[in-house]
């Protein structure tokens, strides 16, 4: 695949991985990390490659042309990141592909297609309708530093901005699925759930310490009754992420137990007979045994 | 005149055949709403201290409320007040559907019944075309012996379908002191309320009438009864739409909650042999609703057809499944059905029922019963057919079986049979323990302890407490187990089913607005709290003065654990600390007694400031 000509890939990875609990860049991704797998994918079609990572963050050895820059403050958003990217990509190329170390789905297909679509427009940006995709967007470098610095100065933080004086092309993702039919490349990983998640789009094993926790669940009254299911195991590290995978093994409890992804007041769950979770973040451990029942128990 | 109201109740006295209309005092409308709170209220002043349950001067009151005949769903139901032969305390039961809704037709808010008739009768009461009611007296000579339901199908039959029944069956002419009284196959289950019925000598009571109260706010009325109507779709109800009650069985099983063998345990290991058909909808044979009900939770379901019982369907609640199942360790579905059926048929409280014969059996097993006189059956647990000729046995006079013995409830069996067995009758106050064991759930086990009508779920929702928080401190337990029976004290004043409970964000809120838009009343959420305590003090001044003892507030010995083992049960010195917080929290004495000046209760009692 032939280079883009004056075109850098800027890769963000200094987030705090805090739902994660483990630092992004270094998940395990087939035989590499995750950060050296998406350096080496935009390697195939960027010649300037740019890491920015919070100060003292530990990265897999990467290779000798990929460039490194730390923020100046850690958890600032990525804004901060964005500007220190770009000042530091600003030397060589007119235009740079931003996206997260999380995004290892990426495909370079979209990136091109995006960037096809550049014209005379400072930002390419892709739109869902209801979320815009700042980190999977091409920027014309100069332009949108400058605009980063006045933002920043103003104490605006949010990338969305960038769009308010800039000339862009929103680009429907329903219009990307003819390069990405899956629309894989918009998936990123927040927790333990979404990395097993990509791994398995991406037919690679789950490594040891990344095993889901396996739960007994126990369904009783409605769920059961709906779900023609009494006890089986599954996979979830936190209640919330329980909720989750309930609805998607079973879509018979939406609108009937389970409600904009939270339980209906009518129902609850349990961990044994004594303990009511309620917290959805709330860590469950191997083995627990948990139980969905109705809130109304007796008669 | 009150919108919602007739601002008066029938008297009627039996003996004399003598009826009046006491009027009723707006401050005791204000106070008391309706069903039980108003049944509490006419109880206690139609009544002398003392008095025996059964005699003439027993007092039997009907008792409806404002919101029946509204469109608010669930509203189609009564109240059943007198005092219990089976505790000689007070009891209050409900019941639902058209009788509720004809009976308010007849133009007043109660019926009180006292006296005697000297024959067996039917009991008609009408208003129809008349200004006031009418009553008379028919010879219930060709009923007598049937089922309620026979004698409701009957009498409609012979009299006209524009006639509704309320009828006993043969327990109540027997005045087995846990009979019902039943319309329409729905039971005013508890207590005992059908045997005094038939201490009356009524058969069957039968109302019609075309009386109407005008409701203050009709557009408020309608709008919220749409709205409640809506969400008694919503998934809070949808248990007792799609499954019914008996889908607590498997739940109080896992919580090793399930009254087993007589409460010697709380898990019945062949649990899921009886769940089989909780989830199996190929053996129900059909849902009912009561009249002015939007959920529909009666399940009935098919019996085997070899059954001799005369039903061709049987409706099962969690109650009756725990009493004539686990509780005697029997697990096959088809007797207990039979069971239930024949409790039915013979109008048998089926939790009494069941937890008097489940004492028998513990009985037995410890060699309590050696009477070489009782020549028939064994009782042993986990016979089906032996509970089934057992139910039978209590219909029969029979010398050498145990039809006598099992008639007087558990604890009156336990007096005859003596040897300590008090200890082993799952009872407070004479009334059996419904089917919540009290060992894991502290806060039911404090509701059924202090509750006025003896061991109770429906007057407190104390289980809903141990079913949503765990809290280890006596005190707030015990403001826990006051507020649900307060809430329990106004729903069944309204009178709305319980079974909606789950619907409301804010039930007091939205209580206080039906009030307001059916009655024009100025109810309030703060009017309606201070309501419940009123009620709740009514029902225990009645006691009291009936010669309620603090050391009637008690759970059975044989339910403790001694304070090793205080992890797992209940001691009774955590009990007694619930219920010392309890009674502090009524604001009555550390004993129990209600210290409310006397005066107060007296006066609103006598009142006859009329509208």
């Amino acid at each position: 695949m032939p280079l883009i000509p004056d075109f850098g890939i800027i890769i963000l990875c200094g987030g705090e991985s805090r739902r994660m609990g483990f630092p992004k860049a270094l998940l395990p991704f087939g035989s590499q990390t995750m950060l050296e797998f998406l350096v080496h994918k935009s390697l195939t079609i960027a010649s300037e490659i740019v890491v920015v990572l919070s100060p003292g963050q530990k990265l897999p050895p990467l290779p000798p042309k990929v460039q490194l820059i730390e923020d100046q403050v850690a958890y600032q958003g990525p804004l901060t990141g964005m500007q220190s990217g770009l000042s530091l990509i600003s030397k060589v190329c007119k235009t740079a592909f931003i996206t997260a170390t999380d995004s290892p789905l990426i495909m370079t297909e979209l990136i091109e297609f995006l960037y096809s679509r550049m014209d005379a427009n400072d930002i390419v940006m892709p739109f869902d309708g209801k979320y815009h995709y700042p980190l999977t967007s091409i920027y014309r470098v100069q332009p949108v530093l400058n605009q980063i610095n006045t933002l920043l100065s103003e104490n605006r933080h949010r990338p969305f901005f960038l769009l308010e004086s800039l000339q862009s092309n929103i680009i429907s993702t329903t219009e990307l699925r003819a390069v990405d039919p899956n629309l894989g490349s918009f998936r990123n990983i927040n927790t333990p759930m979404d990395y097993r998640e990509i791994l398995r789009i991406a037919n690679l094993p789950v490594p040891f310490n990344f095993q889901a926790t396996k739960i007994n669940m126990e369904f009783y009254g409605v769920p059961r009754l709906r779900t023609g299911v009494h006890s089986f195991v599954v996979e979830a590290e936190t209640v919330d992420e329980l909720i989750r995978e309930l609805s998607r093994l079973f879509p018979q409890l939406i609108h009937h137990v389970i409600c904009n992804h939270s339980l209906h007041p009518a129902y609850k769950l349990m961990r044994g007979t004594t303990e009511f979770l309620t917290d959805p973040s709330t860590i469950l451990n191997p083995d627990d045994q948990i139980l969905l029942l109705s809130v109304d128990a007796g008669g | 005149m009150t919108p919602g109201y007739h601002g008066k109740y029938l008297r009627i006295d039996l003996s004399t055949l003598f009826i009046d209309f006491p009027p009723i005092p707006i401050g005791v409308i204000s106070d008391c709403i309706g069903g039980v709170g108003l049944g509490a209220w006419i109880l206690t002043r139609e009544t002398i201290s003392g008095y025996d349950p059964l005699g003439n001067q027993a007092a039997l009151i009907f008792a409806l409320s404002p919101l029946v005949g509204t469109p608010l769903t669930t509203s189609a139901k009564f109240a059943v007040i007198a005092k219990s032969p089976l505790t000689n305390r007070i009891c209050d039961a409900m019941c639902s559907s058209h009788f509720a809704i004809a009976a308010k037709k007849l133009g007043v808010d109660a019926i009180c019944i006292t006296g005697k008739s000297d024959k067996p009768c039917i009991l008609f009461m009408d208003s129809l075309g008349q200004d006031n009611v009418s009553i008379r007296l028919v010879s219930a000579d060709s009923y007598w012996g049937q089922s309620a339901s026979e004698t409701e199908s009957s009498i409609r039959s012979d009299q006209g379908t524009e006639w509704q029944i309320l009828s006993i069956g043969k327990a109540g002419e027997m005045q087995i002191p846990f009979a019902t009284l039943s319309h329409d196959g729905r039971h005013a289950g508890r207590g005992g309320l059908g045997a005094v019925m038939g201490s009356k000598n009524i058969k069957a009571i039968a109302v019609r009438g075309d009386k109407r109260t005008i409701i203050s706010d009709p557009e408020a009325t309608i709008r919220i009864a749409k709205s409640l109507s809506q969400r008694s779709f919503s998934p809070a109800t949808a248990k007792y739409r799609e499954l019914g009650t008996v889908a607590n069985l498997l739940v109080f099983n896992r919580f090793e909650s399930l009254p087993t063998r007589n409460f010697q345990e709380g898990s019945f290991q062949e649990a899921q042999e009886l769940v089989k058909y909780d989830l199996a909808p190929a053996r129900k044979i059909t849902r009912n609703s009561c009249a002015a009900c939007t959920i529909g939770c009666e399940h009935i379901y098919a019996l085997d057809s070899k059954s001799g019982a005369a039903q061709k369907g049987v409706r099962m609640e969690y109650e009756s499944l725990f009493a004539l199942g686990p509780l005697c360790g029997v697990s096959n579905s088809h007797q207990v059905l039979e069971a239930s059926s024949l409790c039915d048929f013979y109008g048998l409280d089926t939790i009494s029922t069941g937890g008097t014969i489940a004492f028998l059996m513990e009985c037995a097993s410890r060699n309590l019963i050696q009477d070489d006189t009782l020549i028939r059956i064994k009782p042993e647990f986990g016979h089906g057919d032996t509970v089934i000729q057992l139910i039978h046995e209590m219909m029969s006079d029979m010398p050498g079986i145990y039809g006598e013995l099992l008639r007087l409830g558990s604890r009156g069996a336990s007096r005859q049979i003596e040897q300590g067995s008090i200890a082993f009758a799952q009872q407070v106050k004479g009334m059996e323990m419904p089917g919540y064991h009290p060992r894991k759930l502290h806060a039911m086990a404090l509701g059924m302890a202090v509750g006025c009508r003896g061991a109770d779920h429906n007057r407190t929702g104390a289980y809903e407490i141990d079913f949503r928080d765990h809290s280890p401190d006596a005190s707030a337990i015990a403001s826990s187990v006051i507020e649900t029976e307060d809430k329990a004290a106004i729903m069944d004043s309204l009178i709305l089913c319980k079974f909606i409970r789950g619907v409301f964000t804010d039930f007091y809120e939205e209580a206080a607005d039906m009030l307001c838009a059916v009655t024009g009343l100025a109810h309030s959420r703060e009017s309606l709290i201070a309501s419940a305590k009123w009620i709740v003090n009514l029902r225990k001044s009645f006691n009291q003065r009936e010669g309620w003892l603090p050391s009637e507030d008690c759970l059975p010995s044989s339910i403790f654990v001694n304070s090793e083992d205080h992890e797992n049960g209940l001691t009774q010195d955590r009990l007694e600390a619930m219920i010392l917080h309890y009674n502090l929290g009524r604001g009555w004495s550390s004993e129990g007694f209600i210290v409310l000046d006397p005066n107060v209760i007296e006066q609103l009692i006598i009142t006859e400031n009329s509208f």
